[in-house]
């Protein structure tokens, strides 16, 4: 709010609110260009990678059929929280915000894998939630008991259990390659534009993780879930399953779909 | 020991892969192109001779020529665990069409035709205008699934739900994003479903047919039902799939599939030449078969080849066939008679003493006037790849007129003691000329000319007995012979089957030859009712 005054004071402050407003209409202006140059890299993202964004967005939205499915869970918070984080990520790839769109990207893996985990212990949980815990990234992916462990696997889904070395090398595959775009380590440094320009390489990269990424975190979900459903909840992710992983011996196996029987 | 690299089902290989796999023939490209057209197509063969396959790579090709041809691929299969257990045929119905309906919106979300509803997007844009479309496809599947789920029948099926709703949905779809039509690959087409939902599906089929909707159908010989209202060579084109074993090209390109799934087996396979192309040979056309022998016989080398070859065609193929009877438990006579057949007449038959000539015939013949049951018997051993149906309506010896079938290579040179040297010297004199023969009325076919319809229960096959009581005058017979059966008092299907082609002989004008057609005709009308 401006006070009116008189005489010279009145004069230093009409020069400073027009000092100010300059500043404010720089400050919008330089972000408009930023805007306008994310807006330019959304178009050509968009008509370079059309086929693996949409691929990326069919199992985002498999993901996002899962979480319906669970959504009265304690842990769903947690996961519909992860997905907004994926949603920014792919917003941040298209925009060429492309670090953040990994940083987003491995925060999707970490909290999504952490709350399928977690969900098997309510304590540590709701420890985790409220901060009073902190659970690493290593214990999440552990050999001995973490979610891709032969333990969890054969308690929660042991038609899983011929698939889940890969896909826990898989799992710490998509992470890892986050981790050195977030942290910035020489290759991945040299790989990023210096600008918001599009640049196929990198873009297309981050589409291929993403993919992977999800890929995993559904089957997380399968190994965790699919057990405890009733039939209307298995028809429910039923196509996403069938859909992504039509050659998984534990996919098969569930859905009822043939399979070789190789004792005979 | 196996090999971890070799697959033995199409579904084993990654989708966005199979291309890495396809070891293309002249035969394989005219289905797959066939398969992309807008013709209903049926495809046929037995177990693991590639239907899946082919599928998979039409699917694979409209994939990636989608933005030149805009032709939308479907692939579904119908599964064991999410099968509607119902004789309710409207509730049946409508869990095919939701079924259907899931898998063509799924198929638009991936190309970006159709947004999801479950999306981030429109949770983290508020007062956004770019809500996921609502599409019609979407609210139909909704009411199809509250339609099938609700137990009320009798209310939720007056709905008007159909499959020109279906049609119409996908007609609009085509519409708004420009689409050509949508081709609908449907793999295991009727395997999982007990006979009546078949011929169910196939009407759907049928009914699901518009410039729209292509509709493709992989089914196995002998197990599928079609029913009355669809016609095959009217409602749709059949392709027979199989791998003709006398092709010039036959050995290199199972070479090549067997090198494509697994490089590391190139070097055991050149050395052991004769052995490798003894278990194509034996394996008869089926890769499937190809791929679990050589994965059985490894280390690859003459001997391990040997053994698989005896243990594989004396028993498992066998053991494999037989296991069909707990599934189609009506049938059970009929396949394990079509075994006996095989094994205790046709191959001694054709077992050459000391001496004597190798008799090097893999074809058999069957007169057309062969008891139905005989057929149906023979149907049954081609879904389980012991035989191939090659050729109808061919004539043999004196012009009688029947259908001739290819032997599994493997169950005859199995049998012997070096069958690797039996199957090379076979190969050298295979021809589709020489054909062992059998007549209207052979020995063999005694025990199994007439259903004994004395054992069936009528509680446990309501649609049977149905059959049974329909009036012979539905028979496909001459008005002659329908009238000579009413004449004998057996007017109804179940008092023609009670009775015997010599009682139907009792009719003046009535002979062999046609007391033959009165049988076949009450046995057809109740073969595909015998497993419910």
């Amino acid at each position: 709010m401006i006070i009116p005054a008189d005489g010279d004071e009145g004069a230093a402050l009409n020069q400073a609110h027009t000092a100010l407003t300059s500043t404010l209409s720089l400050v919008r202006s330089s972000m408009m260009r930023l805007h306008e140059s994310c807006r330019k890299h959304i178009e050509e993202i968009t008509s370079e990678l059309q086929g693996p964004m949409e691929n990326v967005l069919a199992l985002e939205g498999d993901f996002g059929d899962w979480l319906s499915v669970i959504a009265k869970r304690p842990e769903a918070e947690q996961l519909l929280s992860a997905h907004r984080d994926f949603g920014i990520a792919f917003y941040g790839v298209s925009s060429g915000l492309y670090r953040q769109a990994f940083s987003s990207l491995r925060s999707f893996i970490e909290v999504s894998v952490a709350a399928i985990y977690l969900s098997s212990t309510e304590l540590k949980r709701r420890q985790w939630v409220s901060g009073k815990i902190d659970i690493s990234w290593s214990a999440l992916t552990s050999d001995d008991d973490g979610i891709y462990s032969k333990a969890y696997v054969e308690a929660f889904c042991p038609a899983a259990l011929g698939e889940h070395a890969e896909m826990r090398s898989a799992l710490r595959r998509c992470y890892r390659r986050c981790s050195e775009y977030v942290h910035g380590n020489v290759e991945t440094s040299s790989l990023l534009p210096a600008s918001i320009q599009f640049d196929l390489s990198v873009a297309n990269e981050w589409l291929i993780v993403a993919n992977d990424a999800l890929e995993v975190v559904v089957h997380c979900l399968m190994v965790r879930y699919f057990g405890e459903f009733d039939a209307d909840q298995r028809l429910r992710v039923e196509p996403a399953l069938e859909g992504n992983f039509p050659n998984l011996a534990s996919v098969r196996k569930l859905l009822g779909l043939p399979m070789e029987d190789n004792s005979k | 020991m196996t090999s971890a690299d070799l697959n033995f089902r199409t579904e084993d290989i990654d989708p966005r892969e199979i291309g890495e796999f396809f070891v293309e023939t002249e035969t394989d490209r005219a289905t797959i192109e066939t398969l992309k057209t807008k013709r209903t197509v049926v495809i046929q063969g037995a177990r693991g001779v590639g239907k899946s396959f082919l599928l998979r790579v039409t699917q694979s090709e409209l994939e990636r020529d989608f933005g030149k041809l805009r032709i939308l691929p479907v692939y579904l299969t119908f599964n064991k665990a999410g099968l509607l257990r119902t004789t309710d045929p409207e509730r049946f119905k409508h869990w095919m069409l939701a079924k259907i309906c899931n898998r063509v919106m799924r198929a638009a979300r991936q190309k970006g035709l159709v947004s999801s509803t479950t999306t981030v997007f429109s949770s983290l844009v508020r007062d956004s205008s770019d809500e996921a479309v609502e599409h019609r496809l979407t609210q139909l599947e909704e009411a199809l699934e509250a339609s099938w789920k609700s137990r009320e029948s009798q209310v939720a099926f007056d709905s008007g739900l159909n499959p020109e709703s279906i049609t119409d949905a996908i007609e609009d779809l085509c519409s708004a994003a420009d689409l050509r039509r949508v081709v609908l690959l449907i793999d295991e087409a009727a395997h999982v479903f007990i006979p009546e939902q078949q011929r169910q599906f196939f009407t759907l089929i049928r009914d699901l047919r518009t410039p729209y909707v292509s509709v493709k159908a992989a089914v196995y010989p002998g197990v599928t039902y079609f029913g009355d209202s669809f016609q095959m060579s009217h409602d749709a084109e059949l392709i027979d799939v199989n791998r003709d074993i006398l092709d010039d090209e036959y050995l290199q390109s199972m070479r090549e599939m067997v090198a494509r799934q697994d490089k590391t087996l190139a070097t055991a396979i050149e050395r052991y030449g004769e052995a490798f192309d003894a278990l194509a040979y034996s394996a008869s056309g089926n890769p499937r078969i190809l791929m679990r022998t050589i994965s059985e016989a490894l280390p690859f080398n003459s001997n391990n080849v040997q053994k698989v070859m005896r243990e594989f065609y004396r028993i498992k193929i066998w053991s494999e066939h037989t296991d069909l009877g707990g599934r189609y438990s009506g049938h059970r006579e009929l396949i394990d008679w079509g075994r006996e057949f095989i094994t205790r007449t046709v191959l001694p038959g054709l077992d050459s003493a000391k001496g004597e000539e190798l008799d090097a015939r893999v074809f058999i013949w069957i007169h057309r006037d062969a008891p139905a049951s005989v057929r149906e018997a023979l149907r049954l051993l081609c879904y389980s790849g012991i035989l191939h149906e090659a050729g109808t309506g061919l004539v043999a010896t004196r012009g009688n007129i029947g259908t001739r079938y290819m032997l599994n290579v493997g169950t005859r040179t199995g049998r012997d003691s070096n069958p690797i040297a039996m199957t090379t010297k076979l190969r050298r004199a295979i021809s589709i000329k020489k054909m062992v023969e059998f007549g209207a009325n052979h020995h063999a076919y005694a025990e199994i000319s007439r259903i004994d319809v004395s054992q069936i229960d009528p509680g446990q096959n309501e649609l049977l007995e149905k059959q049974l009581a329909k009036s012979v005058d539905g028979l496909v017979l001459t008005s002659f012979c329908r009238s000579k059966l009413k004449e004998l008092g057996f007017d109804t299907v179940g008092k023609a089957l009670a009775a015997s082609e010599e009682d139907f002989r009792k009719a003046k004008w009535v002979g062999e030859v046609r007391s033959r057609q009165m049988m076949n005709a009450a046995t057809e009308a109740v073969l595909e009712y015998l497993s419910g």
